[in-house]
């Protein structure tokens, strides 16, 4: 009791000197510090009173203030003196709430300080009596000085002992407290002492956790704290006993350290369960977006491809690698002018959403700052500007729309039909990145007298690789094609089955056309290029007139399949001919519907490429109604912005992020190591099995290099960012960034932590490069830490529904004669799919076509039967047609006959 | 005292299976995005049992238990091959198809006490249903075999399943409406 006496004595200081300079800055007279001083000390709030009452206090305080001064002075008087005599938990109660009245007088005043003074005491109070304290541990973080470390790590401490405290008594807030108790981890206080103490306090806490979601808290703790929170040998028993080893008798401390490192790294996957069992999120179907080309998938969402995870297990990844195709499929499509005329789309739209801004005032329109308008400005301007902004963004739904089944269908036939083991000289550039995914191979095998190490190694390497994705498309080609036609999926799904069934018939034309098979793989290479380059004249002008938008995107949708079906034979030879092991590849170029061959020379090349981009410039200027030629000063500043802005979208769509995780940064015994993690292990289950036996995650663990320094540096980082953790993602270079480090389809792993923070690295756990490109380092760094302008862009700018909602809220008298008629993409989607499909399989009775899929598709196990048949006739399995589909029109109209399952020649009727 | 027979139909397996739903059905696409829904292997491989659960069914109801005993074989041997190929998600698909045929033995259990008509007018003889006796029972198995061999059996055997007690009734009515079919079901 004693000790508790003197530390009393000693806080009631504290607090009575912290109180006096409060007074002191606010300009009072000494006298009447004197005096209030000694009135507190004494508990004469009748004193406070009148003394104050006499006084001004400060120049400019408001009159108000002058008695709220005096009431929370006096309150604290009144406080003080209930500190004399028998103690009991409402007189420290009360001295804790009169100590954080002050201290907000305090921040009123502007003196954070000596608020964070006033607060600590408070804070002191509270925790005397064991009574919660949060909001007083947040106000000392929010006020805690970031140069005095110990003052502010201290801040962080207390907040986690606080959060966790809240959380045992709430039983509620989980994620939350689990992130501050890892900042807390990773910002230890200099003074062991005040480490010591911080510690107790919150295992007093982790004490009450048992039965409760986070009881690994406990033993993780153990694992993980600073230095002075726990024995060194209590600490190394417990490292011993998670790894299931013996510690050496005679081990260096090198040893024991990598030891302790390795445990905190387990533990961490037990960290990062916990926080995923919190927050459970449904999960999200595969998908690309139109706008940013950001890839989402379940197994992705918070993990990363690293090191040999992608491959490591086909009964795991298998489906999750083909997915992969699929997606990565779209994005490499979507490089060329498809995607091409989506961004001059969302550069128009984001550049004109810009201007709105600007009309509305918002206070701060610094690019980097700027989100999308909730509610539309008035007047004349923003409503010219929203109307073309509606505009040209329904145009973009339009073309998404029409070109989706396609580019589903083509995906598809990446994923379904293409088996790396069937090209032996090229590697298909879908292939290609997701092979970069894979930091490693353990290869096996010797080593022939006439290959040199690297080759060998390479060989090896993409052996693996092709098997591995060989075997999992024949073990999951089946099961996709019937999982795509099943009825489940309604009529969405159906535009993407038709559009299969297109790209299936594309290539039997050409295969008569050649009078041969064709593998898939080599069809792929001749779909993609067609797909990136041949569609340059597909798609109608951006700029054109937009009541005709839809009908002319449609129609030289259906024009450009039909040319491409009917490529001249000697064309499809040439493009098919197969590159040579050591011979330079070839560029192709397309001439309206006829495919070239580029120029050799540079100069000619560089003079088509020149070409090309200054008409998608040209269309850029015209669909935002700039006219750059007769213009004055002021349109020629915003051509340039808006050509700037489509250089960098153009850019960034060309790196495609795979993957995000908030990787925990783990700063053990002077070193830094971050845990990003992986994806394998049982996603779901349709009974649904308990989480905890069976983990999502592989741990993993990436050292960082800087040593003691480096680790020092980032908990300061840390505590500043308010974070343990970093993000972590592999960004796919698909094509081959002029600035980056490495070729083509390389991907690079990425941790960024605010702006002080960056490691990018070319191959698994190699170099950083982030000294030595410094601006592709900060084109990554843009590219996955989006403004918020971009966020969620799918419900905002590239949303029409978003748009047309956001517009006749503005201008509800534009809804009338307002500028376009609502369009439905779905809708689109499925009757472009139709009338593609009928003009693949019924050139001669496309209305019967229709009829004919409806009805024959509304039985569910037709649809199996169609699929199966996709499927056998596409990777060569033997079949004949089922019973279900034999003497059926659709399977007349699909299939060659009966017992020759080929799908029909496009435009060849039946 | 008039015995009735209802007979089962192949109208009745089609009209259980369209009050099962085989998968959740997939929710409207926002735009903006290359979207698959995707259905999950497990449920590629449920539908795909199901399909052949509902031609099996008809075929028993058609020609006979005896008839279809071969074929219930291929069926169970189709689920159990599928579930070897899923690896770790195995359990889930045997468990999902349990789970479908006991959900199927429901419906078509309440569909043929449905389709009894409470009430049979003859020209101007009212029957009023007395009694329904069911001489097939229909046993929940945990075994896949077992559960689909007695959902043949129940629709095999339909005739001599399900007889109906009918007594005369006291209020006459002129109209007249015949035998007890059971409801159709929207076909496929």
């Amino acid at each position: 009791m004693s000790s508790t006496a003197g530390n009393l004595d000693d806080l009631v200081e504290f607090y009575l000197v912290a109180t006096a300079a409060l007074l002191r800055r606010q300009e009072v007279a000494e006298s009447v510090v004197e005096g209030v001083l000694r009135a507190v000390a004494w508990g004469g709030a009748r004193d406070v009173h009148m003394i104050l009452a006499l006084t001004t206090v400060g120049s400019d305080s408001s009159p108000g203030f002058h008695e709220v001064l005096t009431s929370r002075l006096g309150a604290l008087a009144q406080a003080t003196d209930g500190l004399r005599g028998e103690l009991d938990d409402d007189r420290l109660l009360s001295a804790a709430d009169a100590l954080a009245g002050v201290a907000a007088l305090g921040e009123e005043l502007g003196q954070p300080d000596l608020a964070y003074n006033l607060y600590e005491a408070s804070y002191h109070f509270r925790t005397l009596c064991d009574a919660p304290a949060r909001p007083i541990a947040r106000k000392l973080r929010e006020l805690s000085n970031p140069a005095n470390v110990d003052q502010y790590h201290a801040a962080i401490w207390r907040v986690a002992i606080e959060q966790l405290r809240h959380s045992c008594d709430a039983m509620d807030d989980w994620t939350e407290t689990l992130d501050s108790i890892e900042l807390a981890l990773n910002c230890p206080v200099e003074t062991d002492a005040l480490q010591a103490q911080l510690c107790q306090q919150l295992k007093r806490q982790l004490g009450r956790t048992r039965g409760t979601k986070v009881e690994e808290l406990a033993p993780i703790f153990v694992l993980q704290s600073p230095a002075a929170c726990i024995a060194a040998e209590d600490r190394r028993q417990g490292a011993a006993i998670l790894l299931e080893m013996r510690i050496p008798d005679k081990a260096e401390a090198i040893t024991l350290e990598a030891m302790e490192m390795l445990a905190a790294v387990r533990a961490q996957a037990a960290f990062d369960d916990m926080r995923q069992r919190l927050s459970a999120k449904a999960p999200v179907h595969p998908q690309l977006s139109w706008a940013d080309a950001s890839l989402r998938h379940e197994r992705l969402d918070g993990a990363l491809p690293i090191g040999n995870s992608l491959l490591v297990d086909p009964a795991r990844t298998a489906r999750f690698v083909l997915d992969l195709i699929h997606e990565v499929g779209h994005a490499l499509a979507l490089l060329g002018s498809i995607g091409a005329h989506q961004t001059v789309f969302r550069t128009v739209a984001h550049y004109l959403e810009l201007l709105l801004i600007d009309l509305g005032g918002v206070a701060d329109s610094r690019p980097g700052n700027v989100r999308a308008l909730a509610a539309l400005p008035r007047g004349e301007c923003a409503a010219a500007a929203a109307s073309l902004q509606l505009a040209v963004a329904t145009k973009a739904t339009i073309a998404q729309a029409v070109w989706t089944p396609w580019l589903e269908g083509l995906s598809m036939y990446f994923e379904l039909l293409c088996d790396p083991r069937q090209d032996e000289n090229e590697i298909f550039s879908v292939h290609a990145c997701i092979r970069s995914l894979n930091d490693f191979h353990p290869v096996t095998g010797e080593r022939t007298d006439s290959q040199t190490h690297e080759r060998w190694f390479m060989d090896a390497a993409a052996e693996r690789f092709d098997s591995f994705v060989s075997a999992a498309l024949r073990s999951e080609s089946r099961d996709a094609h019937v999982g795509y036609f099943d009825a489940s999926l309604g009529r969405r799904g159906d535009s993407n089955a038709l559009g299969y069934l297109v790209v299936r018939s594309v290539v039997s034309a050409w295969e008569e056309t050649l009078q041969t098979k064709m593998a898939p793989m080599r069809a792929a290479h001749l779909l993609l290029l067609a797909t990136q380059v041949g569609t340059r004249d597909a798609l109608p002008d951006a700029a054109g007139p937009s009541e005709e938008y839809q009908r002319l995107c449609s129609e030289r949708f259906i024009d450009w399949v039909r040319s491409l079906a009917a490529l001249p034979k000697p064309m499809i030879e040439d493009l098919m001919t197969p590159v040579g092991r050591n011979d330079a590849g070839r560029q192709w170029y397309w001439d309206g519907a006829i495919p070239k061959l580029a120029p050799n020379d540079p100069e000619a090349a560089e003079k088509l490429g020149l070409e090309f981009s200054s008409n998608l410039e040209n269309m850029l200027l015209r669909t935002a109604l700039l006219d750059a030629e007769g213009a004055d000063a002021q349109t020629a500043i915003h051509a340039e912005q808006l050509k700037d802005l489509f250089a960098a979208y153009v850019d960034w769509n060309r790196l495609l992020p795979i993957g995000r995780d908030l990787a925990r940064l783990l700063l053990i015994n002077g070193s830094a190591a971050v845990c990003p993690r992986t994806y394998i292990g049982k996603v779901s289950t349709v009974s649904g099995s308990d989480y905890r036996d069976s983990p999502r995650y592989a741990p993993s663990m990436w050292r960082l290099t800087g040593g003691k320094a480096e680790a020092d540096r980032l908990r300061r980082l840390c505590g500043r960012e308010g974070t343990a953790r970093v993000i972590a993602t592999r960004v796919l270079d698909l094509a081959g960034h002029p600035q980056a480090p490495a070729d083509a389809r390389t991907s690079y792993t990425c941790f960024f932590l605010g702006e002080d923070f960056a490691r990018v690295m070319v191959w698994g756990p190699s170099e950083d490069v982030s000294g030595t490109h410094p601006e592709f380092t900060r084109i990554l760094r843009q590219r996955v830490l989006q403004p918020p302008l971009f966020a969620d862009e799918q419900d905002t700018l590239g949303s029409l529904e978003f748009l047309e909602k956001r517009w006749l809220n503005a201008f509800p008298e534009a809804a009338t004669n307002g500028p376009q008629a609502s369009v439905e993409p779905v809708a689109i989607s499925r009757e472009i799919a139709l009338h593609a499909a009928a003009a693949a399989f019924a050139a001669d009775a496309s209305g019967d076509f229709r009829a004919v899929y409806e009805k024959a598709m509304g039985s569910n196990s037709r649809r199996h039967a169609v699929a199966r048949a996709l499927y056998a006739s596409g990777l060569d399995e033997e079949a004949v047609l089922e019973p279900e589909l034999v003497g059926t029109k659709l399977a007349q109209y699909l299939f060659q006959g009966a017992q020759e399952l080929r799908v029909r020649p496009f435009g060849r009727g039946a | 005292m008039t015995q009735l027979i209802t007979a089962l139909s192949e109208d009745l397996i089609d009209a259980a299976f369209a009050r099962i739903s085989i998968l959740p059905e997939a929710g409207e696409v926002a735009g903006g995005r290359l979207y698959r829904l995707q259905v999950p292997a497990v449920g590629v491989a449920l539908s795909e049992a199901m399909e052949k659960i509902r031609s099996l069914l008809k075929d028993a109801g058609k020609s006979g238990l005896e008839a279809v005993r071969e074929k219930l074989r291929t069926v169970v041997d189709f689920v159990e091959d599928r579930a070897q190929k899923l690896g770790e998600w195995a359990d889930d698909l045997r468990q999902a198809v349990l789970a479908k045929i006991h959900e199927l033995m429901q419906h078509t259990y309440d569909l043929v006490l449905g389709s009894l008509r409470p009430r049979i007018k003859l020209v101007d003889t009212l029957l009023v249903l007395e009694s329904v006796n069911l001489s097939c029972k229909l046993v929940f198995s945990g075994s896949i075999d077992v559960s689909l061999t007695r959902l043949c059996e129940f629709t095999a055997s339909g005739e001599s399943t399900i007889s109906a007690k009918y007594t005369l009734g006291t209020e006459a009515r002129p109209s007249a409406e015949a035998t007890a079919i059971p409801p159709a079901a929207e076909s496929n």
